[in-house]
């Protein structure tokens, strides 16, 4: 699950064209572990299946509200609605049964295109369908970690690890980690955040004191 | 010293009530806003019950005075003690608070003087901790000797602010810089060199390019401009005539001239009004500016009645943002903003409104002291990423952008007018063809507009920073050393896809920053090397 180590470098990493010295001299680009050749992990098998439960739940929910509300109009409106706008509730709740169809079909779709990876230095989150995106969370950066599930979540043996870098913004979170994978990442996690702490401030101590000698 | 023993518990001065109450009430109006405006809209309706409207009144009065019972409890809670390496704060009524703040990890002091302040010789007093940590020092209303000292020991013990701090740094050059940051940082709070002041006349032209100020004048502009072929007069005399009508009555019989000199006079008032207004506020929120730098700090003070001083670290500061409106731009000046780690919750939550940290702002400063200054934030990194709006430099996107704007905008037009469509079939509404007319009529301005924004946005990198340039009237560009990026994304669309680009977007302690419909080779390209510069950086990034 942990891969250790960066990736090896790939010939694919394209070159940048950049106007000026923008390459390191000590690292070409080229030797810059790329993100396109790490090995994806997949969210746990039962995730989807999760996420499909939640979503028939809600659409549970819903075609309740929606029934109370049509029971809930007056005899008076409801032949008003029938004279006028005879298709309006066919036409509603249609809507509402291909939202909470679709929605417990969409996760089958967007879970086998998220996945994860985890770095000697960073995570990786990608996701999306249409819209991909590709996070990446730099361990050095991450203030603190946490580990969260919902009675459902836990029963299927699932959790979500947020990682919280300073600055926050949204979406920060794997969700649908097997339990004991979740908490060995938090575990690592947290060694990475507190290795690098400690790193910096020796860093930090010895240059102020060798400037203050100075 | 003026108090007997300085290491003692002391308390704030009375005055700080105004203070604790001020917080209470800010609190309290934003939780109970909801409920506040009900409350008072009932006063009419219960105006003849007379036990119902006392009820009412007393509930409503009770509101209003609990910030100053709660601002007492408060106060008399309040107590700090100066020690000889560390702040302590005590306060808290029910919940107790003890602060604890070893100087070490203060990185700046800002000091706030309201005019009360100011009579009596008080200074309210705020301690900017590194951003991890939540609770912040603030010392409402203390004596200004006080503070003063307060001051000195901080910078006694934390001496070297600059580069230096750094200690060994991603580059080989941090030794000799830290050691030449070193011998200029002194101890004391002596003011380093001046670096910006503005005077009387500079308000005037804040206030000219202040934000409110532009649309008033993007107006006036707009109208004069199209005043002077003659033309096209009669529209616009019309519209005036009709939103004017009662006015223009009285001058019916002086003639179209005459009604030409009125409009002009309107809008020579409108505008005199609006820059009278914003040089004022200019005046009330920056009048004697100063912006000096010492030993890694900046330090701004400003103000005509509340007086602030603003000092930021240099290695706190996570971004420039260097903005250029019309009006700045016609006057060749810029403005500019240096953000520090924003005060977010842990939990990723929203800043709440007292616990924003002050920003360094200037002003207004010309294209060379805005170089300077990036120089001096990002000393040895960043040096040759572009901060001015105008810059060469900096590099456009992708036209695709232009499309995927466009589309954007058209979808926004579409549902507006598509429920207007709607609420016009259902006979509610103007007539459909008026409507129709418009949306045609909006579709070439949202492209318009589409390609105005991609004209205005550009990015640029070098070895150690990004800048990203931003804008549709006027433009800004906001820089930032890469080694401060707190995570990055590259998101695609399906557009993007299909024409192989990414949009890279990284999130910086202070905000986010997007580079929209680059090369996707490019984008992943520059996230790797972020990251790989985030990654064996070893310096603090705040």
């Amino acid at each position: 699950m942990v891969a250790e180590g960066r990736g090896p470098a790939t010939s694919a990493t394209p070159q940048l064209e950049v106007a000026g010295d923008f390459f390191n001299p000590e690292v070409p680009l080229d030797a810059l572990p790329g993100v396109e050749t790490v090995d994806w992990a997949p969210l746990h098998p039962r995730f989807a299946r999760r996420l499909q439960v939640g979503a028939a739940i809600r659409a549970v929910v819903y075609v309740a509200a929606a029934g109370a509300f049509q029971m809930a109009v007056s005899p008076r409106n409801r032949a008003a609605i029938a004279e006028s706008l005879p298709w309006l509730p066919a036409l509603l709740w249609t809507a509402l049964g291909v939202f909470c169809v679709c929605s417990i079909v969409w996760p089958l779709i967007a879970v086998p295109r998220r996945g994860y990876v985890v770095r000697e230095k960073d995570l990786l989150y990608k996701s999306g369908v249409l819209w991909r995106s590709v996070k990446a969370f730099p361990f050095n950066r991450v203030q603190h970690t946490k580990l969260n599930s919902t009675p459902l979540d836990r029963r299927f043996g699932l959790a979500s690890l947020s990682v919280f870098p300073a600055g926050g913004g949204l979406g920060n979170h794997v969700r649908g980690l097997g339990r004991e994978t979740a908490e060995r990442l938090r575990v690592y996690i947290s060694e990475r955040i507190e290795s690098g702490a400690l790193a910096a401030d020796s860093d930090e101590r010895s240059g102020a004191a060798g400037n203050a000698g100075r | 010293m003026s108090p007997p023993n300085p290491g003692d518990w002391q308390r704030s001065s009375p005055f700080a009530l105004l203070f604790f109450a001020g917080n209470v009430f800010r609190i309290l109006a934003r939780a109970m806003m909801g409920a506040l405006i009900p409350l008072i809209a009932i006063v009419p309706l219960v105006r003849d019950d007379p036990r119902a409207l006392g009820i009412l009144l007393l509930v409503l009065g009770a509101i209003l005075l609990l910030p100053f019972v709660v601002g007492t409890v408060q106060w008399a809670c309040f107590r700090f003690r100066i020690a000889g390496d560390r702040l302590l704060i005590r306060k808290g009524v029910l919940k107790k608070t003890a602060l604890d703040l070893p100087y070490e990890r203060v990185q700046g002091i800002n000091v706030r003087r309201s005019p009360v302040d100011r009579l009596f010789g008080l200074v309210t007093v705020t301690l900017d901790t590194s951003g991890s940590v939540q609770a912040e020092g603030k010392l409402p209303s203390i004596k200004a000797e006080v503070a003063h000292r307060l001051q000195r020991s901080v910078t006694a013990l934390r001496p070297v602010l600059g580069g230096a701090a750094a200690g060994e740094g991603d580059s080989e050059a941090a030794g000799r810089s830290g050691s030449a940051a070193a011998a200029e940082a002194r101890p004391g709070v002596e003011p380093g060199p001046v670096l910006l002041r503005l005077g009387p006349a500079d308000m005037v032209r804040i206030g000219l390019a202040s934000r409110n100020f532009i649309f008033v004048a993007a107006l006036v502009g707009v109208l004069t401009d199209l005043l002077q072929p003659g033309d096209s007069l009669d529209p616009i005399l019309e519209a005036i005539e009709a939103g004017v009508d009662s006015a223009a009555s009285a001058f019916t019989g002086l003639g179209a001239l005459a009604q030409v000199g009125l409009a002009a006079a309107v809008i020579a008032s409108i505008a005199g009004v609006a820059l009278l207004l914003t040089v004022t506020a200019a005046f009330l929120r920056h009048h004697n500016f100063t912006l000096q730098h010492d030993g890694g700090r900046f330090r701004s003070r400003a103000g005509l009645l509340t007086q602030r001083e603003v000092v930021v670290e240099a290695p706190k500061i996570q971004q420039l943002t260097v903005s250029q409106g019309l009006v700045l731009r016609w006057l060749r000046q810029y403005r500019l903003y240096a953000l520090p780690a924003a005060a977010v919750s842990p939990e990723g939550g929203r800043v709440s409104a007292v616990e924003v940290p002050d920003v360094l702002e200037v002003p207004l400063l010309d294209g060379r002291l805005a170089e300077e200054l990036r120089t001096l934030v990002f000393e040895r990194e960043a040096t040759a990423v572009p901060v001015l709006p105008g810059s060469l430099g900096l590099k456009r996107v992708s036209p695709h952008y232009i499309r995927a704007l466009a589309l954007r905008y058209s979808l926004v037009l579409a549902a507006v007018f598509g429920t207007l469509l709607l609420l016009a079939w259902a006979g509610v509404f103007a007539r459909t063809s008026t409507i129709l007319f418009w949306w045609a009529a909006s579709v070439p301005a949202a492209a318009l507009a589409a390609w105005q924004r991609w004209r205005r946005q550009g990015y640029a990198y070098d070895r150690d920073g990004l800048a990203s340039r931003s804008g549709f009237i006027g433009s800004e560009v906001k820089a930032f050393p890469l080694r401060k990026v707190q995570s990055a994304t590259v998101r695609q669309s399906p557009l993007q896809r299909r024409k192989g680009l990414a949009t890279l977007r990284v999130q910086l302690a202070c905000g986010r920053i997007t580079v929209p419909y680059i090369d996707r080779r490019v984008a992943c390209a520059l996230r790797d090397y972020i990251l790989y510069r985030v990654e064996s950086s070893r310096r603090r990034w705040h």
